[in-house]
């Protein structure tokens, strides 16, 4: 399988289909588009919830992956490279519709609606091994887009906070901030939905 | 002298006959030897392909041409092998015909383009590409691979396909899967029937549209799936132990069907226009 | 240390950064050892989270058109054609299949330069058994398709036909139910899907083995 997915196409390798697609050719790049267009769309649908704006994103993404092709030297991994672009462009896009909904100046102080004061005492019961991807997609959706940006590109992406902050403007300690609120909220949607579940039985 | 004469006469039409049948029927073999991750590719218009994986490295193609208005081409260009049937005149019917029998190694990847079929693939490890316009398609025991089917009426089945990621898409054959699993099955077909029987990967993505067609899909009690099935003017019956998550929608509860079982841990998509969508338990 | 002090240093001990005196909290306090507990999990699920789905056809329509106003590509003969040179290969065949618009462009074009004089005298494929009407009727693109099949290959030409009519009457079937409903996804669904095999069917059309 991990040999299956470097394949543009049996007897094409990756590295092929990116020396060819810098010379122009329009075959080379739609193989790439075919090996990269699940990961590049799940990354924008992700980050922005959206299912119409993820697909402009996309082709918004490999637009300026075909343009800027040429300039790809192989420093970083190609699949880092253009996700690093496709990530520039949603965050652009997201400048462009205005701030995210939660600020990203907050402090690491703990809010009454998002902290973790409310878990003070009181012992619920834990999430471990109740999870399932599902549940766990929707509960990302539902988060705020700030939370849910920094939650995407770190922990689903794997991007490092200083990484974030760079991309996204913001101090390494306000993504970090941001992903623990995250992390919290989603806590709680997933508590909400197992509780829900239990109901129903 | 007369008996003698006739004795001759026989010989000769024997010797004739077996002349013809030898020029007729052509054995050709051809080796290639293959790297890891070599691909091959068959193209044949008329005719039977049967590809099986083995150990080694050798790609051993066996072709076995019918008349002399066709040949056997065969190329090796760095790791990739191309073989396929030219025609040297115009070849119809038995004529036109090529039989295929290939080893190869079981990591090659492997595409094959047989419009007449049929197309056997078997113990592969490597993709498997598949294309015939009536051609009848059998995969089986194949595992870690991109397994990637299409027809426009020949029925196509996958048999103990590990590991998966799977698209499978005919106009009119019917598609028949059975203990087939992976990351990624996505089935399409406009007239033809869809037949699942078997497991669900864990944090699958199941895929299966049809216009026309019906849907069966027998699962184990074990299988952990969220389950949507919809038929926009068909019928969903539905006979596995789900734990329906919409059940009040009124007006198309009968066409529709929502639910999760054990963990959810896969998505289990069926759509039909207008056949009938049939949810079982095994 | 307190619950509320442990928890004000969340961030630093899930990440494996906490003090011994917050490990020893955290080791006492079940309250604070389900809540890293829980969050850690929600950290190591969504590393396991894999990327669900494809963009619909539509996204590679749109960069083709894109990328062809910019004139920055062309559509090129070889794309479909079997390949045999060194080097060359079928790759994107199936990432095609949803380019509907551009294929059925590239297809239309490509019959006209494959098969000079195909057109008015159409082999054993005419108009009037082809196009038909109804659901399954064939606009000229089709027909000027399945006469190069018929040239080309006679012997299929009939499963073309059967599956050219099958595809266009689904494309009509999910087209109604759509403009009865505009808001129905699920028609929308089938009608994509259903351009998608439309579009397979040129591919494989155009792609076949003929020499």
């Amino acid at each position: 399988m991990t040999q299956a997915k470097k394949l543009v196409a049996p007897g094409l390798s990756e590295a092929e289909a990116i020396q060819r697609a810098q010379r122009g050719d329009a075959e080379a790049f739609e193989g790439l588009y075919g090996l990269h267009k699940r990961r590049v769309y799940s990354l924008c649908l992700r980050m922005t919830g959206n299912t119409a704006e993820a697909e402009d994103l996309t082709q918004e993404a490999f637009l300026q992956l075909y343009r800027k092709i040429a300039t790809f030297r192989g420093e970083s991994a190609f699949s880092t490279w253009l996700h690093r672009l496709a990530v520039n462009v949603v965050l652009m896009h997201l400048r462009k519709k205005g701030l995210p909904e939660v600020s990203l100046e907050e402090t690491l102080e703990p809010q009454q609606e998002d902290g973790p004061k409310k878990d003070i005492g009181a012992r619920d019961n834990v999430l471990a091994g109740s999870i399932d991807r599902v549940n766990l997609e929707r509960a990302i959706e539902s988060l705020p887009p700030g939370y849910r940006i920094i939650f995407v590109l770190h922990d689903i992406e794997g991007y490092e906070h200083n990484e974030i902050a760079e991309m996204m403007g913001c101090s390494i300690g306000n993504s970090k901030s941001q992903l623990h609120k995250a992390r919290m909220k989603l806590r709680d949607l997933l508590k909400l939905s197992k509780a829900e579940k239990a109901a129903r039985h | 002298m007369g008996r003698m004469n006739n004795a001759l006469r026989t010989a000769a039409f024997m010797f004739l006959i077996a002349g013809v049948a030898f020029a007729a029927d052509n054995r050709k073999e051809l080796k290639y030897n293959l790297a890891a991750g070599g691909s091959l590719t068959i193209v044949n218009e008329n005719g039977p392909v049967s590809v099986k994986g083995g150990p080694g490295r050798q790609v051993t193609v066996v072709a076995t041409t019918h008349s002399d208005k066709v040949e056997v081409d065969g190329n090796q260009y760095g790791n990739r092998v191309d073989v396929r049937t030219r025609a040297l005149q115009k070849a119809s019917g038995n004529d036109g015909r090529v039989d295929y029998e290939i080893t190869v190694p079981q990591d090659t990847s492997i595409t094959v383009r047989a419009a007449g079929g049929p197309i056997t693939v078997e113990k592969m490890r490597g993709d498997v590409m598949l294309e015939g316009d009536s051609a009848q398609v059998e995969v089986r025991d194949v595992a870690n691979a991109h397994v990637h089917v299409r027809t426009l009426a020949g029925t196509i089945t996958l048999r103990s396909v590990e590991n998966g990621h799977i698209e499978v898409s005919s106009v009119n054959g019917d598609i028949r899967l059975s203990n087939v699993n992976g990351q990624k099955l996505s089935v399409n077909t406009t007239k033809g029937n869809i037949v699942y029987d078997g497991a669900v990967a864990q944090n699958g993505d199941y895929d299966f549209i049809t216009n026309s067609g019906n849907i069966d899909v027998t699962l184990p009690a074990s299988a952990s799936v969220y389950l949507s099935a919809r038929s926009v003017s068909g019928s969903v019956e539905n006979g596995f132990p789900l734990q329906q998550t919409q059940p009040s929608v009124a007006p198309s509860s009968a066409r529709t069907l929502v639910g999760t079982s054990n963990t959810a841990g896969s998505a289990v998509n069926l759509r039909s226009f207008s056949g009938k969508i049939r949810v079982k338990k095994q | 240390m307190n619950c509320a002090e442990f928890q004000k240093s969340l961030p630093e001990i899930i990440d494996g950064a906490g003090t011994a005196e917050q490990d020893a909290h955290g080791q006492t306090c079940p309250v604070c050892s389900d809540l890293v507990r829980d969050l850690r999990y929600i950290a190591e699920q969504a590393k396991l989270l894999m990327p669900m789905h494809d963009p619909s056809p539509r996204v590679w329509a749109g960069i083709q058109t894109s990328l062809a106003q910019e004139g920055l590509v062309r559509p090129s003969v070889g794309r479909f054609q079997p390949t045999v040179i060194p080097g060359g290969n079928r790759f994107g065949t199936y990432a095609r299949w949803g380019a509907v618009a551009a294929l059925a462009i590239v297809a239309f074009w490509l019959i006209g330069t494959r098969t000079p004089g195909a057109g008015p005298e159409q082999p054993s494929t005419t108009a009037s058994d082809t196009a038909g009407s109804g659901a399954g009727a064939m606009d000229a693109n089709d027909q000027k398709l399945l006469a190069v099949v018929s040239q080309q290959a006679p012997e299929r030409a009939e499963v073309y036909k059967r599956s050219m009519r099958d595809v266009n009457s689904y494309i009509a079937d999910a087209r109604k139910s759509l403009d009865q409903d505009p808001s129905d996804d699920e028609a929308r669904e089938h009608l994509l899907q259903a351009y998608d095999q439309k579009a397979m069917l040129y591919d494989m059309a155009t792609s076949g083995p003929r020499e």
